[in-house]
């Protein structure tokens, strides 16, 4: 997921960056609602028509018309600023779907994730330490694609590229490698989860457990099922909580060596890294425990979160360049898929484990 | 203003010079550039996302249909 900044890169207005965000927009818009109408299109011609037809949802849709703009026609420059707003939809939604969960819910499932965060955490970055001297990969390549597949994808590699000194190029190499695998999990996952007969939890959490990237993630688990989406954006988000202690210790280590500045005030540092979405999410959460919202209303707010994930979603293939991510240099992505098949199979093993111990 | 669709390793790194953190000698500045326009965005989305509940729960905005 490539995060999108409201940049203040060139002393533009502010009406004249909303209007340049316009066009992409309504190409975020055009393309989700054209995936949620070939869903709803050939849900009622099956229906109508007597055919037995598995229900393929808009998520799958959307995703491919992005990839198919993306990778024959392109996105023009004039659509690209709003297409690049991808992610703040994304951020939006969940927030907003915070109104679906009772905050009971958000701690045992979040507490449940938060164990199994924990484990594969350790596994993930020991793994890939070792994957990454194996493969003679510079050290700090090999931090940024440990941070990146361990917490969550680009979001944590932009958060720890400045604190531990990295190399834009190494960025650049581990940004890349975390979204191609990003894109291939977001076919196979559903596949396994389905040759698993994997609950609808249990997939969930295994979806917000292994998969990087947070769009991806939620994409992953919409496509199993609606209550696996819910579970996998919690299980991500709670993967996401972690995003600033990881970065913070990967900087202690990198100034230890004299490779990265100094971390001064470690309260303000990790504040500045944590992902604020997270808070919102449990307001939200909490406000519906509490009763602040009807139910009509909680349906309200459970459909805008849906909308912002339309977006998100078209988002994610408008901003897949396949071209672009076969050309990138082989050694990275080796280590990146091999790490990420090793957190896929640790991370399914230990959800099958506390589906079974916990009940999940 | 935004990113580049471009995966290429160039256009990544211009993304992230032009966006998110400008590397040199200023470290800390770079770290608090980059650090406060990421929390603009997570800020920016917890704020709309807020307001719409809001309008919701004061009944301003009709019933969202999906």
């Amino acid at each position: 997921m490539a995060t999108i900044a409201i940049s203040a890169s060139r002393p533009t207005s502010i009406g004249r960056r909303i209007i340049a965000l316009i066009p992409g927009l309504l190409l975020l818009a055009a393309v989700g609602y054209a995936g949620k109408f070939i869903e709803q299109s050939i849900a009622a011609y099956t229906k109508s028509h007597h055919i037995t037809f598995p229900n393929i949802e808009y998520v799958l849709w959307a995703i491919v018309l992005g990839l198919l703009i993306a990778n024959t026609t392109g996105v023009p420059q004039v659509f690209q600023p709003g297409v690049a707003t991808y992610e703040f939809w994304l951020k939006a939604g969940i927030v907003l779907l915070g109104s679906r969960f009772l905050l009971g819910d958000v701690l045992h499932l979040g507490g449940i994730s938060l164990l199994l965060v924990a484990v594969a955490l350790t596994l993930s970055l020991t793994f890939m330490h070792v994957l990454g001297r194996s493969f003679k990969l510079k050290p700090k390549l090999t931090s940024l694609l440990a941070i990146g597949s361990a917490i969550c994808g680009v979001s944590a590699i932009i958060a720890a590229k400045p604190s531990i000194d990295a190399d834009d190029e190494d960025a650049s190499y581990a940004i890349a490698a975390i979204l191609a695998l990003g894109a291939i999990s977001l076919f196979t996952f559903p596949l396994i989860g389905h040759s698993l007969h994997l609950s609808d939890k249990a997939y969930g959490l295994w979806a917000g457990l292994a998969v990087d990237n947070t769009a991806e993630a939620t994409a992953a688990g919409a496509l199993y099922s609606d209550a696996a989406g819910k579970v996998a954006v919690l299980a991500k988000t709670t993967r996401n909580a972690l995003i600033e202690f990881v970065v913070l210790a990967y900087a202690i280590y990198w100034a230890s060596r004299g490779e990265a500045q100094v971390i001064g005030n470690k309260a303000a540092f990790l504040w500045r890294k944590f992902p604020k979405f997270v808070l919102g999410f449990l307001l939200i959460s909490l406000l519906a425990t509490l009763g602040f919202f009807t139910k009509p209303q909680l349906t309200s707010l459970a459909n805008l979160s849906r909308w912002a994930f339309l977006l998100t979603f078209a988002g994610v293939g408008l901003r897949t360049n396949l071209r672009e991510l076969g050309k990138q240099g082989w050694r990275p992505f080796a280590v990146g898929a091999i790490g990420e098949v090793f957190i896929a199979l640790v991370t399914l093993g230990l959800v099958y484990g506390a589906d079974r111990s916990l009940h999940l | 203003m935004l990113p580049q669709p471009n995966l290429s390793p160039k256009a990544i790194k211009s993304q992230l010079e032009s966006e998110f953190t400008v590397q040199g000698p200023t470290m800390s500045k770079a770290n608090s550039v980059a650090s406060s326009r990421g929390i603009s965005l997570d800020v920016y989305a917890v704020s709309l996302a807020l307001v719409l509940a809001l309008l919701v729960r004061l009944n301003l905005i009709p019933p969202i249909k999906w």
